[in-house]
């Protein structure tokens, strides 16, 4: 029941934990770039636009 | 949190004061100034540091260090609130202190400072407090204000703060998409080139390829990619040193240069460029047209820096969220015509600057091979050429303001500038090479045309990759954003249900008598949270379109009530009401003593009012007891308010008798009891003889309560028996003292009656009155729970009397038999 809204984690926290949680259904981000994210997400970095379209852009190669 | 002790030194209005709720709800009141609200000022400068009413719109030369300690106290060490509070997670009582000397800092013992933090934090929220102004705020507020103010609340900034980047980063990577897009389409006509093909294609190219690699004895390759190219052949041995210039490629290359002058080929440049500078100059003939093309860039970037609280960009006007981006995509829309007509500008414009960089390949080409040859006036005629057509390109780049009235004439352009002399400058410098460097073989034009392919082909799949990583990215900036906007929805959408039920229950309750079926919504919608209520089953609507001020101030408390219990997650338990019930009507005030009481009960309130017969309600109906009734009055500027917290009336008369001030008891008497008597009266559905001025004398309201008393507890004598023989004594022992007592107050009749309407009380003496205020007392506390100190109240569901309470249940007649199976 991580998502459920009577826990006490902060109405922001749920926000984005379930955020993060829903990327994963998608094709376009794999394991590494949701990693990045979280990190991200756990730095309280997630409103820093250079770091996220870094996270963003596939590795090279 | 709860308090326990709160004093008060040389706080707002406030010169010293002590107050020791323990725990326990409590009131204070007074007239308006008398310095209730310095106390709610005091409280929340111990939580936050600020003195929240001291900030915001309209307190501009306002500040906390001026104007938070009392105005004569210049000692600022001696201007503090301390209070002994109880902490969730720790057993012992804390003391917590602030001082006005440094705000900043909450004095309190070590090991508590991880307790208070979340509550220091929550407090700077305000969601323990609520006034009149916040009411208003949830109730009448716009959509975007409501959202605004709640998420506030919640303190969801950070997630506004990141919304907004994550609009920046989506739009940045799409813009990026598109800029590599194009390099991707020079990429293939500059390949499409080096092998004289007028559009990039991939069988014609492999066939081309072929070609060669046949003349270098190469077999067939069926996949164009930079290793395959070369793949099994070799450059061809025959010459021990390679030329500089492979002559046949030159010649070729040469050859292509006249290409732009070809009629066919001006022919076609012709008609692009006439019908171009034909659209340009219609979109700067109309006026219309013009501006709305100037503004179509604003209104598109305005677009992208609107942010969901509907504030303007460019001047910070505050809109209605949505309505300033309606307004902009409706202009944008209007806009069709020329977003038309500009999209057909830049389809021309493309076509040209395709041709353009056919041509800028060739000629890079050839401008390097003529450096080598040393021909340098033919070299500065190219080089010009090269710089005409870069301006030319960025001119086609943006067409629409920078292709009006362009440097160049028609004729130019359909030669895409190409020098008059072409065909001398080109068999001048095919000449001087052929002179200078033997003649290339067919293997060696193979080979070189290959490895300059290869090239080219790199650069190609280079921004391919590119291209590819970035529409990934694009892809996933926009899958982040809407996955960011749907899980903030969700959550809030889950909380705000919850809220909205807990709203409506409590609201249900406090109204049960004439909206017993409301509902509510609370949506949020795009950046708003619309909030409807049902009105008597016509629908929903905006709380404050057809609702009674009286039932918007209920339901503003009770949605503040909601919040509050969800958003405080039960670290402060204290709730602050300063002065929030001035619309509601005495019935549903004591509905709302039921709410408090029933849906908060762990929770302390502290309650400001001016209003007396809403103190009196709070006790009689169970939530505040009276000894933590605080009577503020006489408010002076040397000594702040006075205190009267001996707010129980008969110690206040006992207090008057014996100082034989007889009057003043009397007055005392006839007034709580005109007070006590209406509440009994409304508590117990009694009543008093019809007052076409709705005013009543005490011997109505008296007469009224008394007749209902003995006519409930008469049924209640008569179910007693089949629920249990000892609820059946207890009720008989309550009958046989309500009988003494109506019996007491009719050998005393002379004196209660004493011209009907009690005024001559005033000229008894002691002894003739110390009777009447022990009757009086005698017949009070037949209404009230010796227990709670509550007043009994009946308890019906519609008009069947179900039975008579007291706030804590310990008082409760059943008015109905039991039913046996």
């Amino acid at each position: 029941m991580s998502k459920d809204i009577r826990t006490s984690k902060s109405t922001s926290d749920q926000i984005l934990e379930l955020f993060l949680e829903n990327l994963d259904k998608h094709n376009e981000f794999d394991e590494s770039t949701i990693q990045a994210l979280r990190e991200l997400a756990d730095k309280k970095m997630l409103a820093n636009q250079t770091r996220v379209t870094d996270a963003l852009k596939p590795s090279e190669g | 949190m709860k308090i326990i002790e709160l004093e008060i030194k040389n706080v707002r209005g406030i010169k010293e004061l002590s107050l020791t709720p323990n725990e326990n709800n409590f009131v204070v009141w007074g007239t308006n100034g008398s310095g209730k609200s310095a106390v709610v000022d005091a409280i929340d400068f111990l939580l936050t540091g600020q003195i929240h009413r001291l900030l915001g719109e309209g307190t501009r030369g306002i500040t906390l260090r001026k104007h938070g300690a009392h105005i004569d106290c210049d000692d600022l060490s001696q201007a503090y609130v301390r209070a002994v509070i109880s902490l969730k997670g720790i057993k012992e009582p804390v003391e917590i202190r602030r001082c006005m000397q440094d705000p900043t800092q909450l004095i309190c013992p070590p090991e508590s400072v991880q307790f208070l933090e979340p509550i220091e934090e929550i407090a700077q929220r305000g969601q323990h407090v609520l006034t009149r102004r916040e009411i208003l705020k949830f109730i009448t507020s716009t959509g975007g204000d409501r959202a605004r103010d709640i998420q506030a609340l919640m303190s969801l900034t950070d997630i506004e703060t990141i919304r907004k980047s994550l609009v920046s980063v989506k739009n940045s990577l799409g813009r990026d998409a598109k800029r590599v897009e194009k390099v991707v389409q020079r990429s293939e006509a500059g390949v499409a080139t080096r092998v004289g093909i007028s559009v990039f294609d991939n069988d014609e190219l492999i066939k081309i390829v072929n070609q060669y690699r046949a003349v270098l004895k190469g077999d067939l390759i069926s996949e164009l990619s930079v290793e395959q190219l070369q793949v099994n052949i070799s450059a061809p041995t025959i010459l021990t040193t390679r030329p500089d210039i492979n002559v046949s490629v030159f010649e070729s290359n040469v050859g292509r240069l006249a290409l732009p002058t070809s009629d066919e080929a001006q022919v076609l440049i012709r008609r692009q460029d006439e019908n171009l500078r034909g659209l340009v100059a219609g979109i700067h003939k109309d006026a219309r047209l013009l501006r709305s093309f100037a503004t179509q860039n604003l209104i598109s970037a305005g677009l992208e820096a609107l942010d969901e609280s509907g504030k303007c960009p460019l001047c910070d006007t505050q809109w209605e969220p949505g309505e300033l981006e309606a307004l902009l995509t409706s202009k944008l829309a209007s806009a069709a015509a020329v977003e038309k007509r500009v999209s057909q500008i830049t389809q021309v414009a493309d076509k040209i600057l395709r041709e353009i960089t056919k041509v800028n390949s060739t000629l890079g080409s050839v401008i390097n091979a003529v450096k080598i040859i040393d021909l340098a006036e033919e070299l500065a005629i190219l080089q010009d050429w090269q710089t005409g057509l870069k301006t030319l390109e960025i001119l086609l780049d943006d067409p629409v303001d920078k292709y009006h009235q362009p440097p160049f004439s028609v004729e130019q352009v359909q030669r895409l500038l190409t020098p008059e002399n072409i065909d001398v400058i080109s068999s001048r410098i095919l000449g001087e090479a052929k002179a200078k460097y033997p003649k290339s073989t067919p293997e060696q034009t193979a080979w070189d045309t290959l490895t300059k392919l290869s090239v080219d082909l790199k650069q190609l799949e280079d921004a391919c990759l590119n291209y590819e990583n970035s529409i990934l990215a694009a892809k996933r900036a926009n899958i982040l954003y809407d996955e960011f906007v749907a899980s903030r929805d969700q959550i809030l959408g889950r909380l705000y249900s919850v809220i909205k039920d807990r709203f409506v229950e409590m609201y249900r309750n406090l109204h049960a008598d004439d909206e017993s079926d409301f509902d509510a919504s609370l949506e949020p919608a795009e950046a708003s949270l619309e909030f409807e209520v049902d009105f008597f089953g016509r629908g929903t609507h905006p709380p404050h379109a057809l609702h009674s001020e009286g039932h918007q101030d209920s339901m503003g408390v009770c949605l503040f009530l909601a919040l509050s219990e969800k958003l405080t997650h039960g670290l402060i338990k204290l709730i602050i009401l300063d002065d929030v019930v001035m619309s509601v009507d005495a019935n549903h005030r004591r509905e709302l003593c039921s709410v408090l009481t029933k849906y908060l009960p762990n929770h302390q309130f502290l309650i400001t009012t001016h209003d007396k017969t809403w103190v009196s309600q709070l006790r009689f109906n169970g939530v505040v007891k009276f000894n933590r009734m605080y009577e503020f009055f006489d408010w002076s500027l040397d000594s702040g308010p006075k205190v009267n917290d001996v707010v129980y009336v008969w110690d206040r008369i006992a207090k008057d008798m014996e100082n034989g001030d007889i009057p003043s008891a009397a007055a005392k008497l006839r007034r709580g009891s005109e007070q006590f008597f209406a509440e009994a009266c409304r508590n117990l559905a009694a009543s008093p003889p019809y007052s076409s001025d709705g005013r009543y004398e005490l011997g109505d309201l008296m007469g009224a309560a008394m007749s209902r008393f003995k006519e409930l507890l008469t049924m209640a004598k008569k179910t007693a028996t089949t629920w249990n023989p000892d609820k059946a004594e207890d009720i008989q022992v309550l009958s046989t003292k309500r009988k003494e007592i109506y019996s007491g107050l009719g050998r005393e009749q002379w004196a209660v009656n004493v011209n009907v309407h009690y005024n001559d009380w005033a000229d008894f003496t002691k002894n003739d009155f110390q009777p009447v205020i022990d009757q009086f007392k005698a017949l009070h506390d037949l209404f009230i729970c010796q227990n709670c100190g509550g007043m009994i109240s009946l308890i019906s569901t519609g008009k069947t009397a179900k039975n008579v309470r007291c706030p804590c249940n310990q008082v409760n007649w059943n008015l109905e038999k039991k039913k046996h199976n």
